[in-house]
């Protein structure tokens, strides 16, 4: 990727997006608040030093060997991270969430941890489990083209996100009447 | 979203009768003190909000000048001072063409400030201007003094000056609650009680402009420092409904309290409703021919406000001229 001289912020964009698909660990991998804080810091030093050209050689080395160790568990945060964006995508659709990815998944899961008999399909990478291409359907891609569910919406779908977006609806000041008048009525 | 039960309007605001009279009485006989030591009742006031006493009168002269002149106001002329400036308060913001919430607001404001004093310390129509001022201020309304002064005629120094001690005599209690939202509340949920059609919105329409002004009527009177803003709304509604007859209200309340499970009774929120129908119906038959009088008579009390002002602001005893001026009407009234 190169790096436009007209943007100085791009280089510390690249490194933040790269850091952060690595180290992708989230508040629920840690037994405590305190802990999950003092990952946070750890990887923001490291960040840090990057982008300033500090020890960049040593934090590398670092990176690699966390990236080593931590294989499986960052592919799981990442195929989590998609899941959700999917799901997200799919509920601002108004479609209900696909159920089937979630047991497709389980079953790839288990099949994962199973032992491999001679001459059956081995996991490529050390230790990692096998992904679920070609087995359930891929997450919407980021940016991709239009959002097409938008186009079909209805007239009160589309005046519900208005409101929404905008903070305010007729309904508002109708519910702050009625509140005012009925929690009025008495004074003790 | 402001929310009624908690608000100092409730905790601070809502009074009794008896208290509303210790107090109205307190004020007085505070200012019949001033009267009697200072021979002037009318308070220096600072843009601070600092007040300055009338300076004592010494001389023998001027002592037996005080005894011969100086009568203090009774309470109740006081009561119908201030009846009249509500009034003039809302012609005020009528022409201005405020909203009804800016309007009760201010007439609020107006009020609570005269629990706290007597009309003899400071000129009403000050106060009245003042009110309007912070009134459009907290709702949101905003009109400079410069615009409000040259509205009315006068000089908008005033105004600034008297803020302060308008804001301190409120406490600087500000959000007050009007009944004119409760009155549309009320008008809301009749729609969806009595699933109303199309000609039956048109009737609540019309029950929902009449019940707007008999709330400006009960604005007039002591009950909104009686009653809390949803009682003043049902006590219009009623009154509203018995003019137009769109529908049945008993059977409205009832399903309020059958809905509502209140730790209340219907006859308690009956009593209330009666409660403020008489003060709406005394405080009128008791001020109104005065007030009338007052409004419609040669005297200089009342006519523009230029020649008043003037003798209140320049003569030598600012508060002697004050009192002779309202005994001038009296004895035009008693003429009458």
């Amino acid at each position: 990727m190169v790096v436009s001289s007209t943007n100085p912020h791009n280089k510390e964009i690249a490194i933040r997006r790269r850091i952060a698909s690595i180290f992708n660990k989230r508040e629920d991998d840690f037994p405590s608040l305190r802990e999950y804080n003092d990952y946070l810091e750890e990887v923001e030093d490291m960040t840090f030093n990057l982008i300033e050209g500090i020890d960049v050689s040593d934090i590398e080395a670092k990176i690699a060997k966390y990236q080593e160790e931590n294989a499986e568990q960052i592919m799981i945060n990442r195929a989590r991270k998609a899941e959700e964006l999917a799901a997200a995508m799919a509920a601002s659709k108004g479609q209900p969430a696909q159920t089937d990815d979630d047991s497709a998944t389980n079953q790839n899961s288990q099949a994962g941890f199973g032992a491999v008999p001679q001459g059956q399909y081995a996991p490529t990478f050390a230790g990692g489990q096998p992904r679920p291409t070609g087995m359930a359907p891929q997450p919407l891609p980021l940016g991709g083209g239009d959002m097409p569910g938008f186009a079909g919406d209805d007239e009160e779908t589309k005046r519900l996100r208005t409101e929404r977006a905008g903070g305010w609806s007729g309904d508002i000041s109708r519910k702050r009447a009625l509140e005012e008048a009925f929690g009025s009525i008495w004074v003790c | 979203m402001a929310d009624f039960q908690t608000s100092t309007h409730r905790a601070k605001w809502i009074f009794s009768p008896q208290q509303l009279v210790e107090k109205y009485r307190a004020a007085n006989q505070r200012a019949k003190q001033i009267l009697e030591k200072c021979g002037a009742t009318l308070m220096e006031v600072d843009v601070d909000g600092s007040l300055s006493y009338p300076e004592p009168q010494m001389t023998a002269k001027d002592s037996a000048e005080k005894h011969s002149r100086t009568k203090p106001l009774t309470i109740e002329e006081e009561q119908c001072i201030k009846v009249f400036y509500e009034n003039k308060l809302q012609e005020v913001c009528n022409n201005f063409r405020f909203p009804h919430k800016i309007q009760a607001t201010a007439l609020i404001y107006f009020k609570r400030f005269y629990l706290q004093w007597s009309v003899m310390e400071h000129q009403p129509k000050h106060i009245m201007l003042t009110c309007i001022y912070a009134a459009c201020k907290i709702e949101e309304n905003h009109v400079s003094a410069e615009e409000l002064g040259k509205g009315i005629s006068q000089d908008h120094q005033m105004i600034l000056n008297n803020e302060m001690i308008v804001y301190q005599s409120l406490e600087f209690d500000l959000i007050v609650y009007a009944p004119y939202r409760s009155v549309e509340g009320f008008i809301n949920d009749m729609e969806e009680f009595f699933n109303a059609g199309d000609n039956q919105l048109e009737m609540l329409k019309t029950l929902q402009e009449t019940a707007r002004f008999e709330v400006d009527k009960m604005m007039l009177t002591d009950a909104p420092l009686l009653f809390p803003p949803g009682q003043l709304a049902l006590a219009a509604l009623r009154n509203s409904n018995a003019f137009h007859r769109v529908i049945d209200f008993d059977s409205y309340l009832r399903g309020i309290f059958s809905r509502e499970n209140s730790m209340h009774t219907m006859s308690e929120l009956s009593e209330s409703l009666d409660a403020i129908d008489s003060w709406v119906i005394v405080s009128h038959s008791n001020v109104c021919p005065l007030t009338e009088q007052m409004c419609n008579s040669k005297s200089t009390f009342c006519i523009g406000w230029e020649p008043w002002v003037t003798s209140v602001l320049h003569g030598p005893l600012c508060g002697l001229d004050f009192v002779c001026r309202l005994e001038n009407t009296k004895v035009l009234l008693r003429r009458n």
